[in-house]
């Protein structure tokens, strides 16, 4: 695996000014960090600015561990991924976070979700796509829509097994499912094109293994949990019947679903049309040919590279459009965070 | 006028380098960050760009001396200098600018006439593309004098039109050839902030041979070299303030708006603190620019060095005109400022003025970080290995 020679840059350092830490989910590449510290320059010019770092963690359980390691020397806001959260479970999460705060004493300003499932959806909205697209693969707003459409298409029995499991582990908080489960759920490049993993066939897969699992939770005096193999089940049908009818018209997805998967295929699907910049081979430009990569691993290699690229373009573009109008309505979900922002400044002496 | 690649030989550090300045979808960033150890080339890449355009578009730049052999890249191998140093340059014109240059040549022909010069019109740039060649020494003729230190494609006349537009125009306007100065506003200038640019007050923000007054007077001349003096920062924050009032503008006249949005930048990168405005009649100060801290006012004159530097910025992307469309370079811009106020400073540069293209020097971390986010860092070189790009 290449190593980044610019990891330096990336990585928070002592030189910076500010009060506060936020901590968040993602890679040091991920979309948080560089959007929260363009927003907060713009929403939050106070004096010395309240905010120190942004420091992407990976998962929520390594937000939780940063915390630990650094909430007795900063300010810390944490910030999660709503995932499959719903209100009451998010009261929930919010509640451990403080009450975990105030025990182990920690200078902590508040635990804040994004309104959505993750901060990849903001940029699937119209205003933000399709100029930020249209302008780097040089298409027309009807290809970036067609390519979406795809993706939600095809994306429906994964997106249903992700909140199949994000079900499970709250109901199950001992132990994790996706360890015995995962199978293949991700649309895959076939030599034929993109195609989605038929949903039956996923269904078949989880049925046997849950089976399996169901012994492995089980000891010798009886099962250690109670057997929710079924619930999961049908958690998992249902959503497949209700999100098989999104389309691009459709506004719950946007919010509900795992947007850097909607956006990872559209970007892959739309350099796979053309020759571009986004070429895999540097001495011809010629279309990406996702399927005859060897494997996704080779694929996802590819698609960081091109990703790095549409990253600061997609930020800007999402930064532009909620810190130019205080009506839009996406102003108002992020003024939470700036609230428990400004918390962590020092008062003028 | 903005640059998509950049080649310089034997030019003071640089041995050889190549710097494309567009992204990988051609696009060329509107900000681009150039860092290294000291000794790299960093500045030379300036200097060059500053050498390469400066008699094309009769820019005056006094902190960048004028060539000489010292300029000469110095570390050849067999412990010889070169003989020569070049600079290769591909601009690239934007198309408001392209028809605002022509239009400003069809209104001042009538000018090339009283000199007894032909017609002159810009020929056909296509994609807005000029590639540019400087050399120094410059070549000698065959009759022994020295050509032109900068050529341009295969037609240097007709390259030179798209150049002197800005220049020509200025002329043309000074001489009532040209009726309005808006032709002007979307054709791209050169400004350059060197390192060690003069920090005092008084600084002179007037590169080019453009002038500023409303009535098209000269002012006084400057005896270390003839030219008529340029304004100062605070002579130019006084003009602002008077078109502010309204003095010598008519009604609804754009200019009268200049002074509030400089008042907006500077809050933008240094708020809580404030730019007033010009004050012809401060009760406590006079006649000054005026500043505000937390609700206490202070005049330019007692202005902390990193305000004085954000106001020359500032004063400078506005007056004479507001830069679009232009090539400027920074040489160091973290030099007085606090790290946030650089953070700030960076991400307020793309949206002073349209389109303009930002070079910047900096040994700065949070400038190279803030760079690295948006791909627009070039690195050339660590201490202790070779440079990427610095030959």
């Amino acid at each position: 695996m290449p190593v980044d020679p610019l990891f330096p840059d990336k990585y928070p350092r002592g030189t910076s000014t500010g009060t506060v830490a936020i901590l968040c989910e993602g890679d040091m590449n991920s979309y948080e960090a560089d959007f929260l510290e363009k927003w907060a320059s713009i929403a939050l010019p106070l004096p010395n600015g309240p905010v120190v770092h942004v420091w992407p963690c990976g998962t929520g359980s390594a937000v939780r561990g940063m915390a630990d390691a650094i909430g007795r020397t900063v300010h810390i806001v944490a910030l999660l991924d709503r995932d499959f959260h719903e209100e009451s479970s998010i009261a929930k999460v919010k509640k451990k976070w403080e009450t975990d705060a105030g025990k182990l004493g920690w200078s902590f300003l508040g635990v804040c979700m994004w309104g959505r499932n993750e901060i990849e959806n903001y940029f699937l909205d119209d205003d933000v796509l399709l100029p930020v697209m249209t302008e780097a693969f040089g298409c027309d707003e009807a290809d970036v829509t067609q390519a979406v459409n795809v993706a939600v298409k095809l994306l429906v029995p994964f997106q249903a097994l992700q909140y199949a499991f994000h079900k499970t582990r709250l109901a199950w908080e001992d132990s994790d499912p996706a360890r015995s489960l995962i199978g293949p759920s991700r649309p895959q490049w076939m030599p034929t094109g993109l195609k989605a993993v038929d949903a039956n066939k996923i269904e078949e897969d989880l049925r046997k293994r849950l089976e399996k699992w169901q012994v492995l939770v089980s000891g010798e005096d009886g099962h250690r949990e109670p057997w929710k193999g079924d619930e999961f089940l049908s958690t998992y049908q249902a959503k497949v019947r209700e999100w098989s009818n999104y389309s691009t018209h459709s506004a719950e997805w946007r919010d509900a679903w795992a947007g850097k998967e909607v956006l990872k295929l559209v970007r892959q699907q739309l350099a796979a049309k053309k020759a571009g910049w986004w070429s895999a081979d540097e001495a011809k430009e010629r279309p990406v040919t996702w399927s005859e990569m060897k494997n996704n691993r080779e694929r996802d290699a590819h698609d960081r590279a091109i990703e790095n690229e549409l990253r600061p373009k997609l930020v800007n573009r999402l930064v532009v459009v909620i810190t130019s109008n205080e009506a839009d309505p996406r102003c108002e979900e992020f003024n939470e965070l700036a609230n428990l922002l400004k918390g962590g400044v020092v008062p003028e002496k | 006028m903005h640059i998509r690649r950049l080649k310089i030989e034997n030019f003071r550090a640089i041995g050889s380098l190549e710097l494309p300045f567009d992204d990988k979808m051609g696009h060329i960033r509107p900000i681009t960050v150039l860092a290294g150890p000291n000794g790299c080339g960093k500045t030379s890449v300036l200097f060059a760009i500053v050498q390469a355009l400066r008699g094309s578009l009769r820019a005056r730049i006094p902190d960048v001396p004028n060539p000489s052999d010292d300029d000469l890249h110095r570390a050849e191998p067999s412990g010889r200098r070169p003989v020569t140093a070049t600079v290769d340059l591909e601009l690239n014109y934007e198309d408001e600018e392209l028809a605002a240059i022509k239009q400003v040549f069809n209104e001042t022909q009538v000018f090339r006439e009283k000199i007894g010069k032909g017609p002159l019109y810009p020929p056909d740039l296509p994609g807005g593309r000029l590639k540019l060649h400087w050399q120094y020494p410059p070549p000698i003729r065959r009759d022994g004098t020295r050509e032109l230190a900068t050529h341009l494609g295969s037609d240097p006349d007709h390259g030179f039109v798209w150049l002197n537009g800005p220049s020509a125009a200025w002329r043309g306007w000074k001489s009532r050839l040209l009726q309005s100065v808006t032709d002007m506003y979307p054709v791209g200038m050169l400004s350059v902030f060197p390192q060690d640019r003069d920090r005092r007050w008084g600084i002179d923000i007037d590169d080019t041979d453009e002038q500023t007054d409303v009535d098209r007077t000269v002012g006084p001349v400057d005896p270390r070299n003839g030219h008529p003096e340029a304004p100062t920062v605070a002579e130019a924050l006084r003009r602002l303030g008077e078109w502010a009032h309204g003095q010598g503008l008519p009604e609804g006249d754009d200019r009268r708006n200049w002074e509030s949005q400089l008042q907006a930048q500077f809050k933008r990168i240094c708020a809580p603190k404030k730019y007033k405005g010009y004050w012809l009649d401060h009760a406590r100060y006079g006649e000054t620019p005026l500043l505000e801290d937390q609700g206490k006012e202070y005049p330019f004159r007692s202005a902390a060095s990193g305000e004085l530097v954000i106001l020359h910025y500032l004063t400078k992307f506005t007056f004479p005109r507001p830069v679009h469309n232009s090539l400027i370079l920074i040489d160091e811009p973290e030099l007085h400022l606090h790290p946030r106020w650089i953070g700030q400073l960076y991400r307020a540069l793309p949206l002073m003025g349209d389109n303009n293209q930002f070079i910047l020097v900096t040994h700065s971390a949070e400038l190279r970080q803030l760079a690295a986010r948006d791909n627009a860092l070039i690195d050339l070189g660590d201490l202790g290995r070779e440079g990427t790009h610095a030959g």
